[in-house]
């Protein structure tokens, strides 16, 4: 326990310096606040830029609050996503080439606590960002567009939370595995394409991991919770559990395997 | 068109705020940094001339782990 808290100081140390624990927040702020914003100003901004003909008539369809929070939480599915396997798939494997891991490996410190270290600030982070995301759109949904569920979007930050969790733990044990290059490309391609495969052919299974973001979204637009839901939770669950542990012995594995 | 009004520009505020912290926070980080991945000098305009993204990208591409 000790040399996990120790480890997590380390990790907090490192996103201090490097100023992520800043700029994360704040891009994803910036993400959120886009799509209510150019909703609103749609109209100013096809005049300002669009070079419109004389008289030309363009109806924009009438939106509401929740539909500003589902245009972000596409955002957050696509470009969060995306940031996060950016940011953290080489967390392991990078360390391991610039030497700091050398120096962790010789030390009586399990594999597990140095994975789980960085699995708790990599979580905190996506939960630090997913917050400033939805609280920035619902934010100006509010002014724009007038009252927000508010259970219902806090539900959805859950389901979008424990998506994201996948993401990270699928990454990090990528980036326990192998080298900071392959984890990257690996996460994103599985992601990408799994994400396409599951809208094209998915009809013919309803649970995934993938599937959580769909439901995800199916209820913050009509507020029904979908049946499915509940178990595609747990499935979710199994596969993070299973890919933290994966994670975990690879990472003991590599310890093992470092010649000093 | 209408002229932008003060209560436009209230409300977009928050969005100029953001991104001045960012492109602060990025400029900072440049000039700590000892090396950046491509040219220093390339980046510094990139950050101060592309808006919004800039910094961001710089903060995911162009840092040296």
């Amino acid at each position: 326990m000790r040399n996990f808290t120790v480890l997590l100081q380390k990790e907090w140390r490192e996103h201090v310096r490097n100023y992520r624990i800043l700029w994360l927040p704040l891009v994803f702020l910036l993400l959120g606040m886009m799509d209510p914003l150019t909703y609103y100003f749609m109209d100013d901004l096809l005049q300002a830029v669009g070079n419109l003909p004389e008289g030309m008539q363009i109806t924009i369809p009438k939106v509401s609050a929740v539909d500003m929070i589902v245009a972000t939480a596409g955002q957050l599915l696509s470009i969060g996503t995306i940031v996060f396997i950016a940011l953290y798939c080489g967390s392991i494997s990078g360390e391991r080439k610039n030497g700091t891991a050398t120096l962790l490996y010789v030390r009586p410190v399990h594999g597990g606590v140095i994975f789980m270290s960085k699995w708790v600030m990599a979580a905190f982070m996506g939960a630090l960002t997913t917050f400033c995301a939805i609280a920035a759109s619902g934010y100006y949904a509010e002014i724009f567009y007038g009252q927000l569920p508010i259970v219902r979007v806090a539900l959805f930050v859950g389901i979008y939370f424990v998506f994201l969790l996948a993401v990270i733990t699928f990454t990090l044990m990528l980036s326990a595995w192998t080298t900071t290059a392959i984890a990257a490309a690996t996460s994103i391609v599985v992601i990408i394409v799994g994400m396409m495969l599951d809208s094209i052919i998915g009809t013919y299974w309803v649970y995934s991991p993938f599937k959580l973001s769909a439901y995800g979204l199916q209820y913050v637009e009509s507020g029904i919770v979908p049946e499915q839901l509940m178990m595609t939770m747990l499935v979710t669950g199994a596969f993070i559990v299973v890919s933290g542990l994966l994670g975990i012995v690879l990472t003991q594995l590599n310890k093992r395997q470092t010649n000093v | 068109m209408e002229t932008i009004t003060t209560d436009m520009l209230l409300m977009l505020a928050p969005l100029f705020v953001v991104q001045l912290i960012l492109l602060v926070v990025a400029l900072l980080d440049l000039r700590r940094v000892a090396d950046t991945r491509g040219p220093k000098w390339l980046w510094l305009i990139i950050i101060l001339f592309v808006n919004i993204v800039g910094p961001i990208v710089y903060f995911i591409v162009g840092r040296k782990q």
